[in-house]
């Protein structure tokens, strides 16, 4: 794996393959932030540990155990794992992760994002998808982020018409930020 | 207000659940036979997770109903996966990874700890219906638009006068976002719901 490649993955995972707002996995998630930069921060750093660690174990249970045969099972398999290693680190940093949460950090972590990171990587080598794992933790946060920042700007509510307010012009605006990543898809 | 099916769905309920429910939404929104299968399976799913877990909330010690809850939905959405393989193959193709990201939707899981849990199986039956009722609407709804606007077809058949003015961007990630804001907006002018949300803020902020 040159070093070329790894540097497409990454560019790819957190711009034009963004999960949140092209792939539209987790995208709730990032909808839905209104926590200070900070607690986006933290607590997307805690989800880039989720995903992982949900690959490293993932990936080796698709190619050792579930296989062809018991495919299957995969999404059951894949759901359990996620759910333990959430509850895991719910555990290690109960009062940490709550407070950056606002809500179960459990209820936040499993998500379409974590759950679709580990079934596409089945189909990379480990190596790339350990970096792919990263790499879309890595854009999920800053995603988060980003949105929760956009949120502190002060908006001329008159301005926006009112059947627009609230989501739809939140929709819009994740559109926008959508088309500005897939320009630099190529 | 009376709580009716009408009420539930004015009382600001659409925006919390399209916000949780909006990633599979607009992925599943590029074509009419996608948005109907994932409506199937949204409201299959809700549906029977609904049942079982107003069935067995009582049994569920506390410290184990997000796990307990998340595996019941699991359980069903593999269920559907597996059909949904077996006879509509070219749909759980179009579908891919978001139908198995079902398992995990904060939709179905907030119907599962926020209603079914709370109540018996009728009533839990009845918002689980009412939900996917919506969902599979609005999906049908963006899918039509997308699919004709953007793909310049209907039911993967191509509409011959308007390949020439087909609007690609609708049929990506971009056309989801804005096609499902502008179903949104239309929802809240018709039924008035952002009054609703005005006045409710006003409450909460008294």
């Amino acid at each position: 794996m040159t070093p070329e490649i790894i540097l497409g993955i990454i560019l790819t995972s957190i711009l034009s393959g963004n999960y949140a707002l092209i792939e539209c996995l987790g995208t709730g998630a990032v909808i839905e932030n209104e926590r200070s930069t900070k607690r986006s921060l933290a607590l997307g750093a805690g989800t880039t540990l989720v995903m992982l660690l949900a690959t490293l174990i993932t990936w080796p249970i698709n190619k050792f155990v579930l296989g062809e045969k018991l495919e299957y099972l995969q999404i059951i398999a894949f759901v359990a794992v996620v759910l333990v290693i959430s509850e895991a680190m719910h555990l290690v940093a109960r009062k940490l992760l709550d407070n950056y949460c606002h809500s179960h950090f459990v209820k936040f972590a499993v998500n379409g994002a974590v759950l679709g990171l580990c079934i596409h990587n089945t189909e990379h080598g480990f190596l790339e998808a350990i970096i792919t794992a990263a790499a879309v933790g890595i854009g999920f946060t800053l995603t988060m982020t980003l949105y929760g920042k956009l949120k502190d700007l002060a908006v001329d509510e008159d301005a926006i018409p009112a059947s627009f307010r609230g989501l739809p012009i939140a929709l819009l605006t994740a559109g926008m930020i959508a088309l500005a990543l897939l320009a630099l898809k190529f | 207000m009376k709580k009716t099916k009408t009420s539930y769905l004015l009382r600001g309920t659409p925006s919390i659940l399209l916000v949780l429910g909006a990633g599979f939404v607009m992925a599943s929104s590029e074509d009419l036979r996608e948005a109907l299968g994932m409506g199937a399976a949204v409201l299959i799913s809700m549906l029977l997770s609904s049942i079982v877990v107003s069935a067995i909330h009582n049994i569920i010690p506390a410290y184990a109903k997000i796990p307990a809850y998340v595996m019941i939905i699991t359980g069903f959405v593999t269920l559907i996966s597996m059909l949904m393989k077996a006879f509509f193959p070219e749909v759980a193709n179009m579908l891919g990874v978001h139908l198995a990201a079902l398992a995990v939707s904060a939709v179905i899981y907030r119907d599962a700890e926020e209603v079914a849990d709370h109540n018996g199986e009728v009533k839990s039956i009845e918002v689980a219906l009412v939900t996917g009722v919506f969902f599979t609407v609005i999906m049908v709804v963006c899918a039509l638009i997308r699919e004709v606007l953007g793909n310049a077809t209907i039911w993967g058949q191509p509409i011959a006068f308007l390949q020439d003015y087909k609007i690609s961007a609708l049929a990506g990630a971009f056309g989801g976002y804005v096609v499902l804001a502008i179903v949104m907006a239309v929802i809240n002018k018709i039924t008035g719901l952002h009054h609703h949300l005005d006045e409710n803020e006003e409450k909460e902020g008294n």
